[in-house]
């Protein structure tokens, strides 16, 4: 993995490694006071691993990734879900929920209804299953904050509590002393890039979104950050809507960039 | 090449490190500079032995250390004795250079002559007891490297070499790089130096053609191997961690059919036993790719001499080299993230990240110099800085061999020194010499 360590004057060591997943480019800076060069690139190695197997857990353009397979369930047909894609679906379906339908990860699905993530169905012993063949799933929008919010975690295990992981420019995590500041917390951003195809479908219309501009929102969670960046895009500036996320969130701030 | 005096601090602040003992793995001889707060009063008298152009581009350096004394100079040719004396007015002067190894009032020397002769003054000055800096390569031939190596071993004295690149600060972060595996497995390193002009200089009487131009003359050089093979081949060792094992080589003189004896186009292949390849070439009749050492690993490549590294397949992100580079500034700009997901943010054209954030002022010469002064002082001599300049010499003088010869050469066994990575063969001073 290609890397870059730094001894810092602070009798500190930085290691910063980058490398490619989840069709973008991720780069990773961690810091130590205490920990050395090898200890660093580690767990940097452990937390490209966590990413991967994030990936092969919720990428629906693979088609071997779990979720792959769960959009090709027959109608009733149940699966075994690893830990990663459990999460994931469950906090999908709440965060459909709070945001009053309009994060909705089967807004993609041919025929889409409002209801539409009604028809999957999480068990709680781990089995999860569709009732309609035309659910589809698609996490893009959520799972490089789902990502960040793991790594949080795993970084919290190894005792590092300086660290910036960029995934893309869409999915920021920054945390303790570093450069990038971000209160300890996330940057994610949504929206439709000039010269490049929609890509957000309103639940609420079923149809792409099709204005120009991005919304970025610095929050706590990287999920919750991808999920309110892609909401507040989808439903346009409305200040009633944005005061209930509001409540309901974490939310540090809103940009945006029309 | 101007340079200016770079201070220790300076100079680790370059390489973004807390200490020299950091790089200890990767360019042990910085710990030359380990004592340098103790010996702040102390002071060196230092001789030089040919003040020619490079050994007042040498004593430039010791001028400006308030830790050096020139206390002396001995050369044959009356323009250098002159130029000499601009430097150090107040030292003395000797025709013979014996008599300069003989004044108790120099400590160390600094040879700079033509190469053929650096034997016999080496040789003497460790008799004479005098520490030794001498410049590369060290000998005419292997043998007298090796036996200058003995002596060395055997006197106690102090032996560095004009490898300047091992003070360098960008070749010793690269090869902090190199080691700690950046750019993944190193297969080949590849080095040039190539120039377009004719490598003389102006002679004021024919009859002083060969003291003048003595590199051109094969009883006194052996061309550019010697004299520019020598920093380059030393990158090749450094970067990949042991010695070649076997050499072929071919050279002629295609442009400058002036009466040089010495090629004016060499090429070499290094082979290694485990596969790796270490290549050299120079030519004087065309520039235009100039000077460089190419070390590709399987992750990247680097170019110490310009400075950059280039990766594979993703290269690093702007604004986190920013962060990296920067990190000791308590305030940072706003780094330019922010895009919308999924995007590609890998480059179609790699241009390379620089391996330190901005030139440095130095090319490792004057540190070089420091570095024998602080070794003078404290009678300390550096970890493997003699070893280094002892295989940098025998890898050119063994590549010239082998264009000589036009055979595929073996490294003699008897050569080999107790240097860990590279040596084989346990040293016994005292009794050891080549057959």
């Amino acid at each position: 993995m290609p890397h870059i360590i730094r001894q810092l004057p602070s009798d500190g060591t930085a290691v910063y490694v980058w490398f490619e997943a989840m069709h973008t480019r991720v780069d990773i800076l961690l810091k130590s006071a205490v920990q050395d060069a090898d200890a660093l690139l580690a767990v940097s190695g452990e937390m490209r691993g966590l990413i991967e197997r994030i990936e092969t857990a919720g990428n629906c353009f693979d088609p071997d990734s779990e979720l792959s397979r769960f959009n090709g369930l027959m109608p009733g047909e149940r699966m075994l879900a690893g830990d990663c894609l459990y999460e994931m679906l469950s906090l999908c379906r709440r965060y459909h929920a709070l945001t009053q339908g309009f994060f909705d990860v089967s807004a993609g699905s041919p025929g889409h209804t409002p209801h539409m993530l009604d028809t999957m169905h999480i068990e709680p012993d781990g089995e999860i299953w569709r009732e309609s063949d035309a659910l589809r799933l698609n996490l893009s929008g959520f799972i490089k904050g789902f990502a960040l919010d793991r790594i949080r975690v795993l970084l919290g295990k190894k005792g590092i509590s300086d660290a910036v992981v960029n995934m893309g420019n869409s999915s920021i995590m920054a945390i303790g002393d570093v450069p990038v500041k971000l209160n300890d917390g996330c940057l994610t951003t949504s929206g439709n890039p000039p010269g490049r195809p929609c890509q957000i479908v309103n639940p609420i219309t079923g149809g792409l979104v099709m204005s120009p501009g991005r919304v970025e929102v610095a929050s706590r969670s990287g999920a919750e950050g991808e999920v309110l960046s892609t909401v507040l895009f989808a439903a346009g500036a409305d200040p009633e809507y944005e005061e209930l996320l509001r409540s309901r969130f974490t939310i540090y701030r809103i940009t945006r960039y029309f | 090449m101007k340079e200016t005096n770079l201070g220790r601090r300076e100079f680790l602040k370059t390489l973004g490190v807390a200490g020299a003992g950091i790089l200890a793995a990767t360019s042990p001889w910085l710990s030359a500079f380990s004592e340098v707060n103790h010996t702040a009063r102390d002071r060196c008298r230092i001789g030089i032995i040919g003040p020619g152009s490079r050994g007042q581009f040498l004593m430039g350096f010791l001028a400006q250390n308030p830790k050096a004394d020139i206390v002396a100079i001995a050369d044959i040719y009356q323009p250098s004795i002159d130029g000499a004396l601009k430097i150090a007015p107040k030292a003395k002067v000797y025709k013979d250079y014996r008599r300069l190894l003989a004044d108790p009032e120099v400590d160390g020397v600094i040879v700079a002559t033509p190469l053929n002769t650096h034997y016999g003054i080496v040789m003497d000055a460790f008799d004479a007891g005098k520490h030794v800096y001498c410049e590369k390569t060290i000998g005419y031939t292997m043998e007298e490297c090796f036996n200058m190596y003995n002596r060395h071993m055997s006197s106690g004295k102090l032996f560095f070499t004009g490898q300047q690149r091992l003070f360098d600060p960008r070749y010793i972060k690269v090869m902090d790089l190199v080691h700690r595996g950046t750019f993944g497995k190193i297969s080949a390193v590849d080095a040039y130096w190539n120039r377009n002009g004719d490598w003389r200089r102006e002679v004021p009487d024919p009859s002083l053609e060969k003291f003048i131009n003595w590199r051109l003359y094969g009883d006194s050089s052996r061309g550019l191997m010697s004299e520019l093979g020598c920093h380059q081949l030393q990158i090749g060792t450094w970067a990949l961690g042991k010695l070649p094992d076997r050499v072929m080589g071919h050279g002629g003189i295609t442009f400058w059919k002036d009466g040089r004896e010495v090629h004016d186009n060499v090429h070499c292949i290094y082979g290694y036993d485990t596969g790796e390849s270490l290549t050299y070439g120079s030519v004087i009749s065309n520039k235009f790719y100039g000077l460089e050492e190419k070390i590709m690993g399987n992750l990247g490549t680097v170019e110490p001499e310009s400075g950059k590294y280039y990766f594979e397949e993703v290269a690093p992100a702007p604004a986190f080299l920013q962060m990296v580079n920067s990190w000791e500034n308590a305030l940072f700009e706003e780094i330019p993230f922010a895009g919308t997901s999924w995007a590609p943010e890998t480059a179609n054209v790699n241009k390379g990240e620089f391996i330190l954030g901005e030139r440095p002022k130095t090319d490792g010469t004057s540190l070089l110099v420091d570095a024998f002064v602080e070794a003078v002082i404290t009678g300390k001599q550096p970890e493997r800085i003699a070893e280094e300049g002892y295989y940098a010499s025998l890898l050119c003088l063994w590549g010239h061999k082998a264009i000589e010869t036009g055979q595929m050469l073996v490294f003699p066994e008897e050569y080999k020194i107790d240097y860990a990575p590279y040596g084989t063969k346990k040293i016994n001073p005292a009794t050891d010499s080549p057959a």
